[in-house]
């Protein structure tokens, strides 16, 4: 049980520097989507979705893998360059999908809308990356003596990190406007071009040194 | 810019001398000390950026114009800057590059650029992510807290202004834009104004997640021209690479091809952000529509993208408008005027000029005057 609640506060303490994290992926993705009609959380449940089959997945790995995963500098590098190769391909597909905004109404600018996969899987890679509460988690959970017991402690981290992202519904209500579209396919591009460059210096780095 | 402005007639030697009189006792006021100093160099220095920062105001008085005159002074600040600052650096580290060990003991210049990045994780963690010192020390007076109340009060008196008439980095572009007579690229996508608002919330999105102040590591142009950290590493080769390619660029080859101030339009997040006090600054330029002839003299003369087609028809100036005054010297109807908020547009633009000149051309005297003198002084001392 104190396992169990360890995991939710860890969560809920940790959840600010997971959005922290997040947020250079999410926020320009959210902000070309909401002028669609959906309501927030119907944009947003996708990608929460997705980063708790993230971490749930994590958790079989770690709980599965031992304490190997978080301890081997080079499956780290591994997870972690996949991961940001991952996120910077969403974003340019992003980039291209929203190039041509909605004209029927002037003013309106809405991008077209993204697939339910796109927010799915940008919560599953985002979800993968390897910070340091991310990794405190994944050894406790390693650390359980079950596999239910592993998935569980992340089921609640991902509750307790959730808290912090919910203030995130609240885009919706941003003014609709061409000229916010254009900032955030432009904020799109650059995260990609960073995210980009994490890969390739985990990547590189481990073909280099292994 | 001006190409087809019909200047209204030149205000009186005397009126202008008149209206000149507060800036001259202010001027004296701020280099007083100066001429105290035994240095013959210094004195020298001071009273030419007096004779400088005066005669430059009386010629906006008589002439009515502002943006010709501006120039001169924004251009010589931008080109006189990196001649003290790193005249500063050299003597006292030899070198324009920060050896980590230095950054690490705080003692790293502090520049208004990296303001925006630092909100967020102060008002989180109370944590200053520049590698700066908080308090002025004998190693490093550029400290955090004397920019930052710079920075903050003049944008309580300039706002947006600050980008016209504080902003050493800024000079650099308009000098290089001021050579040419005419641009050679002429129709620039009106969308490209919004890059800078893309590149302040990729730069403060990423401080947040990495506590890095971002823009400074990676994107800055005028690390070319003042201090970058040492090259030990490829990364920081590339990051070299990256400022010299944005400054030859976006700085030097754009700004001679467009004349626009590109950097500033295309790239500088500490521009967009300042452009969000505009809405509580008291000054703006209005364009008159029952006067214009929407030749789009004013559009195609703004060095930032702050006027497009749509504002013009609609009477007004963008956020990112620094009251350059610019379009104004440009229009040939008078139509766009300096305007005070809540007044009606037109009314009396000469007196709103006046008011936001008085309050820009003080800050310019005491900031940008100190600076010009100090590289002055550098220069003179060299001769003598």
């Amino acid at each position: 049980m104190a396992r169990v609640a360890e995991g939710l506060f860890l969560g809920i303490a940790s959840g600010p520097a997971c959005l922290a994290s997040c947020l250079p992926a999410v926020l320009p993705w959210l902000t070309t989507q909401q002028q669609r009609s959906e309501g927030p959380l119907r944009l947003l449940a996708p990608f929460l979705a997705g980063r708790l089959a993230g971490y749930l997945g994590f958790a079989a790995l770690a709980w599965s893998a031992g304490l190997l995963i978080p301890a081997q500098s080079g499956t780290r590098a591994l997870i972690y360059g996949l991961a940001h190769a991952a996120v910077a391909t969403l974003l340019i597909l992003e980039f291209r999908r929203s190039r041509h905004a909605c004209t029927a109404c002037p003013g309106c600018g809405a991008a077209p809308r993204s697939t339910r996969m796109t927010p799915a899987a940008l919560g599953l890679v985002t979800g993968l990356n390897l910070c340091p509460p991310f990794i405190a988690a994944a050894v406790r959970a390693a650390d359980a003596g079950s596999l239910a017991g592993s998935m569980l402690f992340f089921a609640l981290f991902f509750v307790g990190t959730t808290a912090w992202f919910l203030p995130l519904v609240g885009i919706k209500w941003l003014p609709h406007s061409l000229g916010l579209l254009t900032v955030a396919r432009f904020t799109l591009l650059l995260m990609a071009c960073y995210f980009s460059y994490l890969a390739l210096l985990a990547l590189g780095g481990l073909l280099l040194h292994g | 810019m001006a190409e087809k402005s019909l200047p209204a007639p030149p205000r009186s030697v005397g009126r202008s001398i008149l209206l000149t009189l507060p800036v001259l006792l202010w001027s004296l006021l701020m280099f007083s000390r100066a001429f105290q100093m035994p240095g013959r160099a210094q004195q020298l220095a001071a009273a030419v950026t007096l004779v400088f920062m005066v005669g430059l105001f009386f010629l906006m008085m008589r002439t009515r114009e502002t943006y010709r005159w501006r120039r001169w002074f924004f251009a010589s600040l931008g080109f006189l800057f990196p001649v003290g600052f790193l005249w500063q650096l050299y003597a006292l580290r030899g070198s324009m590059s920060i050896p980590i060990e230095k950054m690490l003991s705080g003692d790293t210049p502090f520049c208004f650029l990296a303001i925006p990045m630092m909100l967020i994780p102060a008002a989180l963690t109370r944590t200053v992510i520049f590698p700066g010192s908080i308090l002025p020390t004998a190693s490093n007076p550029h400290s955090i807290a004397v920019m930052v109340g710079l920075w903050f009060a003049a944008t309580l008196i300039l706002g947006k202004a600050w980008c016209a008439y504080g902003c050493f980095f800024g000079g650099i572009e308009e000098g290089f834009a001021a050579f040419p007579k005419k641009a050679r690229i002429k129709d620039i996508n009106p969308r490209w104004r919004w890059a800078p608002w893309a590149v302040l919330a990729a730069v403060v999105l990423l401080a947040g997640a990495t506590f890095e102040p971002v823009y400074c590591t990676w994107l800055c142009p005028f690390k070319t021209v003042t201090e970058y950290a040492e090259v030990r590493s490829i990364e920081s080769a590339i990051q070299a690479g990256i400022f010299l390619s944005l400054f030859f660029g976006l700085v030097v080859i754009l700004p001679f091809l467009t004349k626009k101030r590109t950097q500033c339009a295309f790239l500088c997040p500490f521009g967009a952000f300042q452009s969000l006090f505009s809405k509580i600054h008291i000054f703006d330029i209005r364009i008159q529509r029952d006067k214009c002839l929407d030749c789009v003299a004013c559009r195609r003369s703004c060095p930032t993208l702050a006027l497009t087609d749509e504002s013009v028809a609609q009477g007004k100036t963008l956020l990112e408008c620094m009251r350059c005054g610019a379009c104004v010297d440009a229009c040939p109807k008078q139509a766009a005027v300096w305007h005070i908020k809540g007044t009606e547009a037109g009314a009396h633009p000469e007196r709103a000029r006046l008011l936001f000149l008085y309050g820009a051309w003080a800050f310019a005297t005491m900031f940008g005057g100190s600076i010009l003198a100090n590289s002055l002084e550098r220069i003179v001392g060299l001769v003598m």
